[in-house]
């Protein structure tokens, strides 16, 4: 495959799993030896360069809100009513995932391909280069399905060519005339007892919220 | 189109227990002069209710805790207010709310109503009666609070416009205090991938300081009509992302109407008369404070150092802290240790256990 397929393959990543406006409910759970340590529950809701989650579970998360507006991220406590921008590259509530891996909008965005679509072990492999250092990683290597061309793997390196984190596309379900994965794990290779699920369930197409909805004051609404 | 209304509730249980090792050198309590007790224990009920349906929301929150003096059960409004959307972007507010104005952590000058403890900053504050009026824009947000008091010309009127230019987001705002006392203040806070630089800042026609004069009386400060001579506080901070889970806050504060070391010696010599005029964290123009804390993988630990340290009165207050978060409850551990003759304990223990439910 050449060059142009390859952007054409990223832009078909984009719009189909990452920058798709939708709502969904997120369970994330933290493991440490296969064990469950931490599990949160969260309302997801997409829309153009802006994404929002609300903390369900656990009682004492609750109502705790996060915003990525398309310039900042910003977390709202609500005990203390009060508003915090918080930097991209922290752990998201502490897990294996940093908070640009969870609150990222767009590939297209942050990155550019990097030479043609490999054959790997009869899987699709498809790199990709960070277009600036505020980025998370140097580096992401796609592994996609050689027939419907969903990601069956992510790699992240660094800028080292290490691969730092691994993410996982364990299980599909149907979705708007397609598949959209409904399990994803995250794994840390530098700590290899720990691991980081995303579960998503009740996940519609697009949102009736209006723009206003993604605004640092809503937030306490 | 109609909403189904929708009706959520938690309770919040707070159990404080306080150990005190009152200082037997302090200049502000010699002989426990304030009759302190070794042990303190608070127990705190909130809770919280919230209704919505279509655009209106009420929410509740009182607080009933037993009265540690008399032992007696008390009951408090902490937050009691109606919100309603009149559009998606104009919204109302009537009653009993927090205002949380401002970008720093532990201290906030632009915020006219309340002011955090700095002791607890995750404090639930008692809120103000108001009314507010809130423009969400595409660029810019407009909030216009009125707060009553018994006198119009003794209430508060305030107003506040906040916008971001990328990651720059700043607001300025205006109040008028009842009384003639005004303040003007502006925030912002610049982020960044791994620090957020932040500030706010205010002119006030009035003073909050309470100076003792070489008398030993408090100082009266007058309104000031002229700009040049209004009184200035200012915070400047920054929260830095040293590692993925450890986090560097640091912050200083200015403020240009409080203590220099030739009035601090005034507070000293005419104590204890001049006791109302004490603050146990800082009472001097320059402070300061760091926090460094580092959260394990799970959010559950939370292991930080408080440092407080007031550069006029040599103040200073080192407070490690251990913070554990179940599901549903959280253990908070303090002690706090003191080091200056202003300082009424020389160390203090606190632990706070709260359910959520």
């Amino acid at each position: 495959m050449d060059q142009a397929d390859s952007s054409g393959m990223l832009e078909h990543l984009d719009k189909n799993f990452f920058s798709l406006d939708m709502e969904f409910v997120m369970k994330m759970e933290i493991l440490k030896n296969e064990n469950v340590k931490r599990t949160y529950e969260m309302q997801v809701v997409k829309k153009d360069e802006k994404m929002r989650l609300d903390i369900l579970r656990p009682s004492i998360e609750r109502d705790r809100r996060v915003l990525n507006d398309g310039d900042n991220m910003w977390m709202y406590l609500p005990r203390s009513s009060k508003l915090i921008k918080i930097p991209y590259k922290q752990a998201f509530l502490g897990g294996d995932a940093s908070n640009r891996d969870i609150l990222r909008i767009s590939l297209v965005e942050d990155y550019e391909v990097i030479g043609d679509v490999e054959n790997v072990d009869g899987e699709l492999l498809l790199k990709l280069k960070a277009k600036d250092l505020k980025t998370a990683y140097n580096q992401v290597n796609f592994y996609l399905d050689k027939k419907t061309k969903y990601p069956i793997k992510q790699e992240m390196l660094s800028l080292s060519g290490k691969v730092i984190k691994t993410i996982e596309y364990v299980e599909y379900i149907e979705f708007d005339q397609g598949y959209f994965p409904s399990r994803v794990t995250i794994l840390d290779q530098l700590r290899k007892d720990s691991k980081t699920i995303f579960t998503y369930t009740d996940l519609s197409k697009g949102t009736d919220k209006t723009d206003a909805f993604f605004t640092t004051a809503s937030l306490s609404k | 189109m109609s909403a189904q209304a929708k009706f959520s509730y938690r309770i919040i249980n707070e159990n404080v227990f306080a150990y005190n090792v009152i200082s037997e050198n302090s200049l502000v309590n010699p002989d426990n002069l304030l009759q302190l007790n070794e042990l303190e224990i608070v127990n705190r009920f909130f809770p919280v209710g919230t209704f919505k349906k279509n655009k209106i929301r009420l929410q509740a929150e009182p607080k009933i805790f037993l009265n540690p003096l008399d032992e007696t059960l008390e009951f408090a409004i902490n937050e009691l207010y109606l919100q309603y959307g009149i559009s998606d972007k104009l919204y109302v507010t009537f009653g009993k709310k927090r205002i949380n104005w401002g970008t720093a952590n532990v201290w906030n000058p632009s915020n006219p109503f309340l002011q955090k403890d700095p002791f607890r900053i995750d404090n639930r504050l008692e809120g103000i009666v108001l009314t507010d009026l809130e423009y969400i824009g595409a660029n810019f947000t407009l909030n216009a609070i009125f707060s009553p008091a018994e006198r119009l010309n003794r209430s508060t009127f305030a107003f506040k416009v906040s916008s971001e230019i990328k990651s720059l987001s700043y607001s300025f705002s205006y109040a008028f205090l009842g009384d003639e006392k005004q303040q003007f203040g502006m925030d912002f806070s610049l982020g960044a991938d791994n620090l957020t630089f932040y500030g706010e800042g205010v002119f006030r026609n009035f003073s909050n300081s309470r100076l003792i004069d070489s008398e030993g009386l408090p100082e009266i400060i007058g309104i000031q009509n002229g700009f040049k001579d209004m009184n200035a506080e200012f915070v400047v901070g920054t929260m830095l992302n040293v590692l993925p889970r450890t986090i560097l806050i640091t912050e200083y504060r200015y403020r240009s109407d409080f203590n220099t070391s030739e009035s601090i010696e005034n507070f000293k010599s005419f104590l204890p008369a001049s006791l109302a005029s004490y603050d146990p964290i800082s009472m001097g123009q320059h402070s300061f404070f760091g926090q460094i804390s580092y959260m394990d993988a799970y959010s559950k630990y939370n292991l930080s150092t408080n440092i407080f340290y007031d550069l006029t009165t040599n103040q200073l207050l080192c407070s490690p802290g251990l913070v554990y978060n179940g599901d549903d409850f959280k253990l908070e551990i303090n002690p706090f240790i003191y080091d200056n003759s202003l300082s009424i304990y020389d160390f203090q223990g606190r632990v706070i256990f709260s359910f959520f439910l």
